[in-house]
Formats: C-alpha cells, sequence, structure tokens
C-alpha cells in the first residue's frame, strides 16, 4: 500500500520540520519538537526490518542456548532444563512484531541467566561455557549496533536540512 | 501550567515585607529531564526600593527519569554554595503541592550565560576559550571533592560504610533500579553487574561529596571561559571521587563524536590537571570500573524513563526516546569491559 508507513513517518518529519516547526516559538516547544523528530527517525530506520530482524534474533538465540546446554548443565540444571523446553516448543509460526517480541523476551532472559553464571566463571577452565560467553556477547553486539540511535547526531542534523530544504 | 499568579502569591508568602509584587515572563525552559525548569522574573517594592530579581522554578514532575529526593539537591546546592562551588543560590523549598499542584523550589536565574554543549563545542566564541572551560571543569570537581562534608551537615546523604564499599554500594543503588523498572530482559546489563561484582576497584582515597552528574552539557559558561554554575544535583551522594572523574569521562558526553573528555580536552590531560587540583591519583583500574558502573547507571535511567512512559505515568516522548537508546551504551559498556 502507498503512501508506506515509512513514507508516511518521512512525511510527519517533513511537516513538523516546516510547518508545526515554524509556529512553534518557545525553547521547550522546539525542544519538544526535536524529541518527536529523533523518536519519528529511529522508528522510520527500525520498520521496515523489525520482523525480519527479531526472526532472525530468535533463531540466533535459539542456537545460542542450544550450543550452551552441554556447558551449563552440570552448573545450573533448571536453566539448563529451561532452555530445552523453550527450544522445543513448536513454532506457532506467527510474523506479528508481538508474537515475535513475546518469543525474544522468553529466549533473552534464558540468556540473561546464562550470561549471570558465564560472568561468575570467567578466568576459570570452562571451555565450552566461555564460547558460548563469546557467542553471547557476539550476538548482542549484533543487536544493539542496529538501528539510529539520538548520539548519530551528524546523521540527524543532514536529515533535518534536508526536510527543511524541501526534500525528504 | 504555571500560573503567574500562583507564582506571585507564593513569593508574597515567603516575602511578606514585599509589597507590590509582580511576575512575569513565566515560561517553561527545556531539558532537566528529572524536574520540570520554569523560568520567571519578579519585581516588588521593599523598604522603599524597587527589587527586581530572575528565578528558576524546579517542580517535581508527573514522572521522572529518576526518582529523586528534592530535599536532598536542595540541602546539597545550598551548603555548597556557602562554600563558593559555582551553583545558582537557592532560596526556598516548598514540599506543598498546594501552591503549584506539585511541590518545587526557587533558586536565583544565572542569566546571560549557555548550557548547550553543542554551542560550547562548535560556536567559535566558545572554542576561542575551551582551555579556559576545561581548567575550569576541572577546578571545580576538585573543589567539590575538597568539601568537608560534615561540616557542611551532609551527613544526611549516609555515607558508605567505609572507602572500600563505595564500589558495591552504587552497584547495588543501580541494580534495584534495574530490578525496579526494566520491562524486558536485560541480559547485558546484568551481566555488567555480574562484571563490576568482579572487578571491585580498590577502596576510595577518601569520602568525598560526588556530584553524580559531573559533565559537559550541565553547567553554565560564558565567554569568558569562566563555569558560572554547576546544575542537576539530584544525584549528589558521598563516595569514590573518581567516580565523577569516570562519569565525565563517559563516550555519551563527549559531544564532539572524538575521544576528547567532554568534547573538552584529551583524556590523560584531564586526569593530569584533576591530579594537580585534588592532589588525588587517578587509578586507571577505578576509573574503568567507574566508567562501565556510569554506562550502566546512564542505561538504568533511561530505563525508568522508559517504564514511566510505558505505564502512561508521563506524557513525555523524551521517556520514549530515551527507553528506545540503551543500545549504543550496551556497545560502550561491552568494549569496556573487554567482551
Amino acid at each position: 500500500m502507498r503512501p508506506t508507513s515509512v513514507e508516511v513517518l518521512r512525511g510527519l518529519q517533513g511537516l513538523l520540520a516546516s510547518d508545526i516547526g515554524r509556529e512553534v516559538q518557545s525553547l521547550f516547544g522546539q525542544d519538544a519538537l526535536q524529541t518527536a523528530q529523533m523518536l519519528l527517525e529511529m522508528l522510520a530506520n527500525e520498520l521496515d526490518g523489525s520482523a525480519d530482524n527479531l526472526y532472525r534474533d530468535n533463531e540466533a538465540l535459539a542456537e545460542l542456548l542450544a550450543g550452551a546446554a552441554v556447558a551449563v548443565r552440570p552448573l545450573d540444571t533448571t536453566l539448563a532444563g529451561e532452555a530445552e523446553a523453550a527450544l522445543a516448543e513448536p513454532a506457532d509460526g506467527s510474523l506479528t512484531i508481538s508474537a515475535l517480541s513475546a518469543r525474544n523476551s522468553r529466549l533473552r532472559a534464558l540468556v540473561e541467566r546464562l550470561l549471570i553464571l558465564c560472568e561468575d566463571a570467567a578466568g576459570g577452565e570452562q571451555p565450552a561455557l566461555m564460547r558460548a560467553r563469546a557467542g553471547a556477547y557476539r550476538h548482542l553486539r549484533d543487536v544493539a549496533g542496529r538501528g539510529w540511535s539520538f548520539w548519530d547526531m551528524l546523521s540527524f542534523r543532514e536529515r533535518m536540512a534536508q526536510l527543511r530544504a524541501g526534500g525528504g | 501550567m504555571v500560573q503567574a499568579e500562583r507564582v506571585a502569591e507564593y513569593l508574597q508568602s515567603r516575602l511578606p515585607e514585599a509589597a507590590e509584587i509582580a511576575v512575569q515572563d513565566v515560561k517553561r525552559l527545556p531539558g532537566g529531564a528529572s524536574r520540570e525548569t520554569w523560568s520567571f522574573d519578579a519585581r516588588w517594592r521593599e523598604g522603599g526600593t524597587e527589587v527586581a530579581r530572575a528565578f528558576v522554578l524546579r517542580r517535581d514532575p508527573d514522572a521522572s527519569l529518576l526518582e529523586t529526593d528534592r530535599d536532598t539537591e536542595f540541602r546539597v546546592m545550598e551548603a555548597v554554595w556557602s562554600q563558593g562551588v559555582p551553583v545558582p543560590r537557592m532560596y526556598w523549598l516548598e514540599p506543598d503541592p498546594a501552591w503549584l499542584e506539585r511541590p518545587f523550589f526557587v533558586m536565583e536565574r544565572v542569566d546571560g550565560c549557555e548550557v548547550s554543549a553543542q554551542k560550547l563545542l562548535y560556536e567559535p566564541r566558545f572554542v576561542a576559550v575551551h582551555d579556559r572551560i576545561a581548567r575550569s571543569f576541572v577546578d571545580v570537581v576538585a573543589q567539590i571533592h575538597a568539601l568537608d562534608w560534615r561540616s557542611l551537615g551532609l551527613e544526611c546523604l549516609v555515607p558508605p560504610a567505609d572507602a572500600a564499599a563505595c564500589g558495591m554500594t552504587e552497584i547495588e543503588r543501580w541494580e534495584a533500579v534495574v530490578d525496579r523498572d526494566s520491562l524486558e530482559p536485560q541480559p547485558l546489563l546484568r551481566a555488567a553487574f555480574r562484571w563490576l561484582r568482579h572487578h571491585l576497584p580498590p577502596p576510595a582515597q577518601r569520602i568525598v561529596l560526588v556530584h553524580a552528574d559531573y559533565r559537559t552539557g550541565n553547567f553554565l559558561f560564558d565567554e569568558s571561559g569562566e563555569i558560572k554554575a554547576f546544575l542537576d544535583w539530584e544525584m549528589a551522594h558521598l563516595g569514590d571521587p573518581l567516580e565523577d572523574i569516570a562519569w565525565a569521562c563517559i563516550r555519551p558526553w563527549r559531544w564532539a563524536g572524538d575521544e576528547r573528555i567532554g568534547g573538552l580536552m584529551p583524556r590523560e590531560e584531564f586526569y593530569r590537571l584533576y591530579e594537580g587540583a585534588s592532589g588525588l591519583t587517578v587509578h586507571r583500574e577505578s576509573v574503568r570500573f567507574w566508567e562501565v558502573l556510569g554506562n550502566v547507571k546512564l542505561a538504568a535511567i533511561f530505563l525508568t524513563g522508559a517504564r514511566s512512559f510505558c505505564d502512561g505515568r508521563t506524557r513525555s516522548i523524551m521517556m520514549a526516546l530515551v527507553g528506545r537508546n540503551i543500545n549504543r551504551l550496551e556497545l560502550e559498556i561491552m568494549d569496556l569491559m573487554g567482551v
């Protein structure tokens, strides 16, 4: 369907930067508008890939937990059992963001406990656990490095200049 | 809204000798995410003379990035002002919500200054005085750390049990915030808390008043290159002076996008100047611990904002924005942990 969701978000950004931006005089109002622009920038950057990212993240997390199971079992049988149960759950096939997020949360909660175990064991003689630790951090890096952040000020300034000039 | 008439009535209650009190130009200022910040001008007659003053009023928010104690902030700022630390002069603390719907305090407005980190780093008139601002930045933090907090009556901030307990006290403080406010699993933050527990710093060289939000973007400056006032004391507590040094160093406050601390000076120069001004030693591994903690703390603060937004306790979209910006902090934490 056109305009796409991303095109609509970009349109809203243009409206805020031009017509509405000109009407807002107070410093507080301008600051709030800039915050709104940043949120729209973030959503426009994320929207198209969000289901795909969640789907792939869930696959990667499942693989990570499966790989860590042998190393975890002697240290925490409950965690090992819960990870096995989560991995054995039949996929419901839904690609809605809410369903993918719910699965993602469940798996991340297990990785949270896995990492606590790893940090307590760090420096010890448990190479399998340390491999799981390295894999977990690698995955978290991949996830954290995605998308637009409000610390990417340069790209944001360029976007705003473009919008004020009337471009998308 | 904050109504000028109500502010005038409040001033009258605080200034019984004043007559013909007029309040104008009441406006909300951006920033100050933990409390609303309002500016206003007031005039009155007192003892036959006309008085004109500029004020800032900080009112409790509907919800906040930080759940902090306004009494503590007021008391600390009042105490450090009495010792010549550049902060706005504090006037009145008002816990009664009947005046302006929520509790607030009133302080001096320091005019003719800027606070924006962007202006500090990019406007030529301020770039020209970066060296002086950098020196002032170091001198003020050393001045804060040299204060005798006992004689200032700041034991109410509850010091850590001993100099070795500073790190663990802060870990526990911020872990409790993550416990309370997380809306979803936080594997990286949980791992970082564990890492911090296994990498505690040596005991603090002395227990000092820690500003706890000492950074570029939190002080008023002008073209003279002097810091006119340090703001945002709501997280002040007693602890390890290197906590402030590391917080000033964390990447989110390196606004220039390079490695300069606060966008102002190279790290080693910052350490050297601070050691010279304070007489303390900057232990590199301790700073690493406190930088990991600083990034974790900022993430915890963002989680509080996100929860306020998702629980419907605030309409502030800033809370939504910060909640979705923890990812870059996570990258920084992993870099610092070396994982």
